[in-house]
């Protein structure tokens, strides 16, 4: 597959997103960018902006199964990978699927189940397998979870664990829309949800060729030194405690790979740098002292990009 | 007549200096707003301050009789005024400027020690204050970590440079001005004494400040971009602190004037009355008084147009080398070969900075930035290629040509593409066309 059919898939899934999802470009592009590279993406929001939306006709433009799993205080590791019962007709262990062994899933309010919980989602992550008493059963390609968390309530809540954290490929925000944005919606929705309507675009065999595409994108030392230099700096910045692991340098080398991939280019720019910084960076640091909000991060994520100068030309600033 | 021609643009010269401070610091605010480093604001500001209050106190206590009496007013004015200034800067500050202000506290009490000691038979108390200044600024550079010392004495090398000529011109009106008079002032001991000290001082300084400037090799341009502006701009903001003494040297230069006076039992002169006799010399050569005022007030404006324009010219050949020159540090390997080459040491040696080592498409890139830069387009270092295209984009130079050339750019810069004749073409036509 070539580059350019990547932005063309990619544009096939947008627009077919777009009858049901109003604006919202940036954030459709960075999800696809996640597919790409195989990840997970985290949505902080508040309930009610179209997470659930955006992921169901994500899996319908997709041509895959879908499920919705609502995290509660109460929901067991069972609940999620399935487990094995006794069947009294057949005499013997069966095997029962979880809601887990999907390929889009919509992990809904995933901080309000235990840690315990939340640790079962580890290996489904990263491994795209799912082990249960010895046996291990592997998930069907492409497996993409779209887990959301409210950032506003935290009674009851349990936050996620930095080692799951790391997992999220990126964390997005899918914003309020705006004016015009919700006049589309609601004369969208006036009779009925347009999601009933939305067919398959894509299939899974094309994303997972598009996955080994997109690495023949080509990256200059120029880009790599930049991004190495962005790194550098979350670990050496004073109100940053814990800085960028290697698997979240490698994360945004492949995403931005996969965002110009998916923007028709087969090269990066600096531009695709600072556009991933913030979502593949933001859960993955830890700032000084006791602030863990979003904004917070970001706004140091922006000191550094403001510090640290793209690889252009040297024409004196001052 | 000849001597009381110089003697005329000597004086013109003089209170141009006096006027100067004021262009100075006019200049300084201006350049401060444009730079946009605040450190400059304060020193700036404190220092028109600082003049101002100073100058005003010392006339204020000039008038009166009692030297002691004077002496000790003026010192704790003095010392009350930067105190304050100082704490009041010191307040609301970063680290640097603390440095700064604790050097201009301490040099500053010393200098006004010093100086209102009034001794006109100490013409070495220039030197002392000299040695003294630069011992307490590394002093205090040394125990303050951080400071970048060795730029203080960068600034005191040349402002002393700076201060050592007025002193020259101002000791020659002294001898122009006896030498109208008839008197041998020259023979002097206190005058000889003073000029062989200036110029030792004047010698020395310039060495020291043309070595330093000459030491920095292959990095010389970053130096004449950054360091010396900077250097320029703060230099200049010590010279607005200190620039009073202008005014307590043309005293010493009528005490001496005085003491020479009363060895030929001539009227003493003091300060108020040298205008007048300086009319009433002329006039017995013949010239009336309003001829001798429409004189020196076309020197005067001859005198400050000349500066002006001298000031002008300067700036602007800083702001086109500013505008020419690369920035060392931020080139990537690649472009440091051109500009490097090492010698047998291994040392890297400044080679020909020439941007046409470059490809065309980013030596036109290049132009067209520093082009759209002179004409007031703003380019940071942040920017991306997009960023700033799309920041022209905002501003009347919007043009699709700028977005081709960035697209040619980026495809070249990041995407090691291969450049065709005919984008060549188009780049030479945008940089031809803007």
């Amino acid at each position: 597959m070539e580059i350019l059919e990547i932005s063309k898939m990619h544009a096939r899934v947008k627009e077919n997103i777009q009858k049901v999802i109003v604006g919202k470009d940036e954030v459709i592009d960075l999800v696809g960018t996640t597919i790409l590279c195989s990840g997970h993406v985290l949505l902080e929001d508040v309930p009610g902006l179209g997470k659930t939306m955006l992921a169901k006709s994500l899996s319908k433009s997709i041509d895959s199964s879908f499920n919705r799993i609502q995290f509660t205080p109460d929901l067991l590791p069972t609940d999620l990978v399935g487990l094995n019962y006794y069947n009294q007709k057949l005499g013997d262990f069966q095997f029962r699927k979880g809601p887990l062994m999907s390929q889009i899933v919509l992990a809904d309010e995933i901080n309000r189940a235990t840690p315990r919980t939340q640790s079962s989602l580890l290996e489904a992550m990263e491994e795209h397998q799912i082990s249960i008493d010895g046996k291990t059963y592997v998930l069907d390609e492409p497996f993409f979870v779209i887990a959301t968390q409210n950032p506003v309530e935290t009674a009851g809540t349990f936050p996620l664990p930095e080692a799951q954290l790391d997992r999220f490929f990126m964390q997005l925000s899918m914003g309020y829309p705006t004016l015009e944005e919700e006049f589309d919606i609601l004369k969208k929705f006036r009779e009925e949800n347009p999601i009933q309507h939305l067919s398959s675009v894509v299939d899974a065999s094309e994303i997972l060729e598009a996955r080994k595409a997109f690495t023949k994108v080509y990256i200059s030392d120029d880009i790599i030194n930049y991004i190495l230099a962005i790194v550098n700096e979350t670990r050496n910045n004073p109100s940053i405690e814990l800085g960028i692991s290697p698997r979240g340098s490698m994360a945004l080398f492949r995403g931005v790979q996969a965002y110009a991939a998916i923007k028709g280019r087969d090269y990066v720019l600096p531009d695709d740098v600072k556009k991933l910084v913030k979502p593949i960076f933001v859960h993955r640091i830890m700032l000084n002292g006791y602030s863990t909000s979003g904004k917070a991060k970001e706004q140091v994520l922006d000191e550094i990009l403001e510090k640290i100068a793209p690889p252009v030309e040297n024409i004196q600033a001052s | 007549m000849f001597n009381k021609i110089i003697f005329l643009l000597v004086r013109s010269i003089t209170e141009t200096l006096k006027c100067l401070n004021f262009l100075i610091a006019f200049i300084m605010t201006i350049g401060v707003t444009y730079s946009g480093k605040n450190d400059f604001k304060i020193i700036a500001i404190s220092g028109v301050i600082l003049y101002i209050l100073t100058t005003l106190s010392i006339k204020f206590f000039s008038n009166n009789n009692n030297k002691s009496f004077k002496k000790n007013i003026v010192f704790f004015a003095s010392l009350a005024i930067n105190l304050s200034i100082a704490f009041i800067i010191i307040n609301s500050i970063f680290w640097e400027y603390k440095v700064y202000c604790m050097i201009y506290f301490f040099i500053i009490i010393l200098y006004a020690t010093i100086h209102y000691n009034n001794d006109v038979e100490d013409m070495n108390h220039f030197i002392k204050m000299y040695i003294y200044s630069v011992i307490i600024t590394l002093f205090v550079m040394f125990l303050i970590q951080g400071g970048d010392y060795k730029e203080v004495v960068k600034i005191y090398t040349l402002y002393y440079l700076i201060m050592s000529v007025i002193y020259i011109i101002q000791v020659n009106l002294l001898q122009e001005y006896n030498y109208c008079d008839g008197i041998l002032v020259n023979e002097d001991k206190n005058i000889r004494r003073f000029n062989i000290m200036s110029a030792i001082i004047t010698v020395s300084t310039s060495v020291l400040f043309i070595t330093d400037l000459f030491k920095k090799g292959y990095n010389l341009f970053i130096y004449v971009i950054e360091n010396i502006t900077y250097m320029m701009m703060k230099c200049l903001g010590f010279i607005m602190i200190f620039l009073y003494e202008i005014g307590i040297d043309e005293n010493k230069a009528r005490e001496l004037a005085r003491q020479s006076e009363e060895k030929t039992n001539k009227n003493i002169i003091k300060g108020e009355k040298q205008d007048e006799l300086i009319m009433e010399m002329m006039n017995k050569e013949g010239y009336s008084s309003t001829s001798i005022t429409v004189a020196k007030v076309v020197i005067f404006i001859i005198m400050l147009i000349i500066i002006g324009t001298i000031i002008y010219l300067v700036y602007k050949k800083i702001n086109n080398i500013k505008i020419n020159a690369i920035n060392m540090e931020e080139l990537d390997g690649e472009e440091r070969s051109f500009v490097f080459k090492k010698d047998k040491n291994g040392k890297a040696k400044r080679k020909k900075i020439n941007l046409k080592d470059l490809h065309v498409i980013r030596q036109i890139y290049i132009e067209v930035i520093k082009t759209l830069k002179r004409r007031g387009i703003e380019y940071k270092n942040s920017y991306t290629p997009n960023e700033y295209n799309s920041f022209i984009g905002s501003t009347e130079y919007k043009s699709k040509d700028i977005d081709k050339l960035t697209n040619i750019y980026n495809g070249l810069r990041y995407g090691n593409k291969a450049i065709s004749k005919d984008d060549i073409d188009i780049a030479y036509k945008i940089k031809e066309n803007l």
